[in-house]
């Protein structure tokens, strides 16, 4: 049994469910990789994966939605059973999901909704002092 | 005991500054300290300056490159800074995004008006190994004091605010943000990001334009950003953002370096080293890359790289600031670009500018003397 399900896991590693973002407008589609062959192994509660670049990121539990109106906030905070973390600055809010797989989903739904300029997981990965 | 009670005092002095300027021990919050009153010493009194090319001219130093390393400088490399103490960025808030920052620096002591390190949340930005040098790096470059200690800065009397991000580490889109959403409640003029992602989401980049267009009173922030040294064209980096002004690096020739990246969003050029290094400040003692406080020149650590070319042109941004604080972004960036000089042999177009050399390399004096 724990064979099989290893290679289930494997399974999803390898072939991949449909994990994208949206950067805007643009479509960022992601390929699972496990976490103990990143860089980025030690950090706890996300997924990892490889971009279209190649570079390794991580997507916690979190996302960042930018709202042109507050009128609704509450609507979609349970909609998509998410909480307020922190506002970052005005209508820009860092919001909680129940997991990483909850924030990308959740961040990709209200990307399309009406009253929300931009919803994108909390992007976690290096960035480079030159 | 007149040693003893020197040695004392010394640390005394050490303690307080260290506490008033949020190093060492650190706090629960952001600690913001009445600026000390800096003064600026004529820049030729500082010890190391002979060998700052980046900033002037010195023909013993020039004569030691060739003599010593074989080198032939071009006399121009230099931004030409002003030589005198007219325009040092006194009363700009010049804001520093990056590793951490030895605040106990001797050529530091009195810029620093604030620190905050987003990941521990405290004020605490002190480096944490001697490899985390880059920030107190970069910030020699841009705001070493005139104090007759080691180098100069390029505006000496800025102070400094100075926001830690875990480089090296994994670093997220909101920790980011939370950095430039700290530049813009410290209500800084111009901050200096010797960095990139080289894939930038929207969220950061919604962050930087808000504070190029609305920080300052509505002026705007100028923000810098380093190209990248990759040599490469500029991506979807932050650099590439219209609002910010992107820096590539020149040499001691007076041509881009090599590793300069380049493309339509680069704006200007400043000397980064190559062959020859940027001196500038490294931790106290033995701590950090060298033994000293310093990094020189032909250090093995020499600092080089669009990460020294950055902060001169932040530096330059204060001085200009000094001198007409009502100066919008747009007219910062217009004054910059219309003085620099047209180095290089590629052709710059019907508005002043080609992909490698951007608008040209800065020229403080031309920049300081021009008509506003």
């Amino acid at each position: 049994m724990k064979k099989i399900f290893s290679v289930f896991v494997a399974s999803l590693y390898l072939f991949g469910a449909d994990y994208y973002y949206m950067n805007g407008d643009k479509r960022v589609d992601l390929t699972p990789m496990p976490q103990k062959e990143t860089a980025l192994r030690g950090l706890k509660n996300i997924m990892t994966f490889k971009n279209p670049a190649g570079q390794e990121i991580a997507i916690p539990d979190k996302i960042i939605v930018k709202f042109k109106t507050l009128d609704n906030t509450g609507d979609y905070l349970n909609l998509y059973d998410l909480k307020v973390l922190k506002k970052l600055r005005g209508g820009v809010y860092l919001l909680g999901a129940k997991s990483p797989k909850a924030a990308i989903e959740a961040a990709n739904a209200l990307n399309d909704a009406p009253d929300i300029m931009y919803a994108q997981p909390d992007i976690i990965k290096k960035r480079h002092l030159r | 005991m007149r040693s003893f009670l020197y040695v004392c005092s010394i640390m005394a002095f050490f303690l307080f500054a260290g506490c008033g300027s949020g190093g060492g021990g650190g706090g629960d919050e952001t600690t913001i300290v009445v600026n000390h009153i800096r003064s600026a010493s004529p820049f030729d009194r500082n010890p190391l300056y002979p060998q700052q090319w980046a900033l002037h001219y010195d023909r013993s130093f020039y004569n030691e490159l060739f003599f010593k390393h074989d080198i032939v400088g071009d006399e121009d490399a230099n931004i030409h800074m002003l030589p005198t103490t007219q325009y040092t960025g006194k009363g700009v808030k010049l804001g520093v995004i990056d590793s951490g920052l030895d605040v106990s620096h001797e050529d530091l002591f009195g810029a620093v008006a604030a620190t905050y390190n987003v990941a521990t949340k405290d004020a605490d930005v002190m480096p944490t190994s001697n490899d985390m040098n880059h920030g107190t790096e970069v910030t020699g470059v841009a705001a070493a004091s005139s104090n007759e200690k080691g180098i100069v800065g390029v505006a000496p009397q800025a102070s400094v605010y100075f926001v830690k991000l875990p480089f090296g580490q994994a670093v997220s889109e909101s920790q980011i943000i939370e950095a430039f959403e700290k530049m813009k409640e410290w209500d800084v003029d111009v901050v200096n990001c010797s960095w990139g992602s080289g894939d930038m989401d929207i969220g950061v980049k919604d962050a930087i334009v808000d504070l190029t267009r609305n920080g300052r009173n509505g002026k705007g922030v100028v923000i810098v950003f380093a190209a990248g040294n990759e040599g490469d064209r500029i991506g979807n980096d932050e650099s590439s953002i219209d609002e910010v002004i992107a820096v590539g690096s020149t040499n001691i020739h007076n041509e881009r370096a090599g590793y300069s990246n380049y493309g339509n969003t680069l704006d200007l050029m400043a000397p980064g080293g190559e062959y020859v290094g940027i001196t500038t400040t490294d931790q106290m003692g033995s701590a950090g890359e060298s033994s000293g406080n310093y990094l020189l020149y032909d250090s093995r650590y020499a600092f080089a790289g669009t990460s020294a070319s950055a902060p001169i042109v932040s530096g330059v941004v204060a001085q200009i600031l000094q001198a007409n604080q009502n100066l919008t972004r747009e007219e910062v960036i217009q004054v910059l670009e219309t003085t620099a000089d047209k180095i290089g042999d590629i052709a710059y177009d019907e508005n002043g500018r080609n992909d490698y050399y951007g608008y040209g390399k800065i020229n403080a004096a031309n920049a300081l003397r021009s008509d506003r």
